[in-house]
């Protein structure tokens, strides 16, 4: 048993080194579990009305994701040079569009729980988090990566997928070709999705 | 020997696809792409869609679950012959488990008892193994009818159809077996992604792009079997100001 031991001692140095190396701290991942269970507490809250489920999600997504860092990603090479005002005027509409898209969507959810799973590190203040979210309304369990920005100690969402589609790889997909059929201008997108919003 | 003479030259076409979209942009075709995905999309509204409302609303969903497992189970030779072309011995041998199961216990793969016995389905087709033997995706193409694909997984779909036993076995009445497996498995997709797509008319900015990132982003996940390439993420700070 002691010659195994010493035999492999190497081999989990080496791993253990390696694992120092790629996993995410435990930070990100305390961070992602306890946001998780803010956000569902929210929405499993049965005490208050409809509108006010909405205000309290719509300042928890405040809280929780990087919006600014979000938002000029989501314009990909359009962010470059942009004017600060057009940026703004983006970044304004992108988010009230995006949490009209959350409340259409928070009825469907309750009873849910979730659990990390286990992190790494694409680079220092780079981190993915690995969840499970299982019961409530899912048929049946769901894994979901969440990607935390950390910057001074302080955490925020900048990106998650589920059954391998990225969310923010997707909106940047979708905004980058709606500003280049539209003669390249930051300001179209903006029209578009305050349209979408005030529907 | 004309169906080894066929993959012969398909195979030649994906390699070559390959190597000429490392210098090439990836939606060479844009503009047939877009006429392409528009047609689509008015057959899909007039046809598909409420074909695929209609099949919903009188099939339980138990009965449509287990059509979608028997069809499955049919796939299992395409998925075997994946696997072990792409070196997945063990992934290769649960999908030999699994068909023997399924084709006896669970009623000619009418039930899925084997995933209840932990061993879940490993679908793979050949455009996974061309991606898996290094093969680059070519440009993206809109096919009539089946929607986003790309020149490799074009490629990969037609070696999976003349490989199919379906395909290679004759016997009377095959032609209407084989055209009855592909409308009846395709009717069952429509119908699982109905919330999806109507999801994607209703919220995407650029329902174009939106089909396309979706795709390849899928066909990306299904190709790494689920695990993530942190390397291959896009850098959140190429366009930033503030870091």
């Amino acid at each position: 048993m002691l010659f195994r031991l010493i035999c492999f001692t190497p081999i989990f140095l080496v791993f253990w080194l390696m694992s120092t190396d790629v996993k995410a701290g435990p930070a990100e991942e305390a961070f992602v579990q306890q946001q998780a269970s803010v956000g569902l507490q929210i929405l499993q809250d049965k005490y208050i009305g409809e509108t006010e489920k909405n205000i309290a999600f719509g300042e928890f997504i405040d809280s929780v994701i990087d919006s600014r860092k979000v938002s000029r990603f989501v314009l990909g090479k359009y962010a470059r040079n942009l004017d600060s005002v057009v940026f703004d005027d983006f970044k304004h509409a992108f988010d009230r569009y995006a949490k009209s898209v959350y409340q259409d969507n928070l009825t469907k959810f309750g009873g849910e729980s979730f659990v990390v799973t286990g992190s790494i590190d694409r680079k220092p203040g780079d981190a993915i988090v690995n969840t499970t979210i299982s019961g409530g309304a899912l048929e049946k369990p769901l894994n979901v990566r969440w990607r935390v920005r950390t910057k001074n100690g302080i955490s925020k969402i900048i990106d998650l997928e589920a059954f391998g589609i990225w969310l923010a790889v997707q909106q940047r997909s979708e905004i980058t070709s709606y500003i280049a059929n539209n003669g390249g201008k930051v300001e179209s997108a903006t029209k578009m999705l305050q349209e979408r919003s005030d529907r | 020997m004309r169906l080894v003479f066929l993959i012969i030259t398909l195979l030649s076409s994906a390699l070559l696809m390959g190597a000429c979209s490392t210098f090439a942009a990836d939606d060479l075709l844009a503009g047939y792409n877009h006429r392409m995905f528009n047609g689509n999309k008015a057959v899909d509204q007039a046809m598909f869609e409420p074909v695929a409302k209609g099949y919903r609303k009188i099939t339980p969903q138990p009965v449509r679950g287990s059509i979608n497992n028997a069809l499955a189970n049919l796939r299992a030779p395409t998925d075997l012959l994946n696997n072990i072309l792409q070196g997945k011995i063990g992934a290769a041998v649960d999908t030999t488990v699994r068909f023997g199961i399924n084709s006896t216990l669970g009623l000619a793969g009418l039930f899925d008892p084997a995933t209840d016995m932990g061993i879940t389905a490993k679908p793979e087709d050949f455009g996974q193994t061309l991606a898996v033997w290094g093969v680059e995706s070519g440009s993206y193409l809109v096919l009539p009818f089946l929607g986003p694909s790309n020149g490799r997984d074009s490629v990969g779909l037609v070696v999976d159809v003349v490989t199919h036993p379906f395909f290679l076995v004759q016997y009377q009445g095959a032609t209407i077996a084989q055209v009855s497996r592909f409308s009846i498995n395709s009717l069952g997709l429509r119908t699982e992604a109905i919330e999806l797509i109507d999801n994607l008319d209703e919220n995407s900015l650029d329902e174009y792009a939106a089909y396309r990132s979706l795709y390849e982003q899928a066909r990306d996940h299904a190709i790494r079997d689920g695990a993530i390439a942190i390397d291959d993420l896009p850098d959140f700070d190429e366009f930033d100001d503030d870091y």
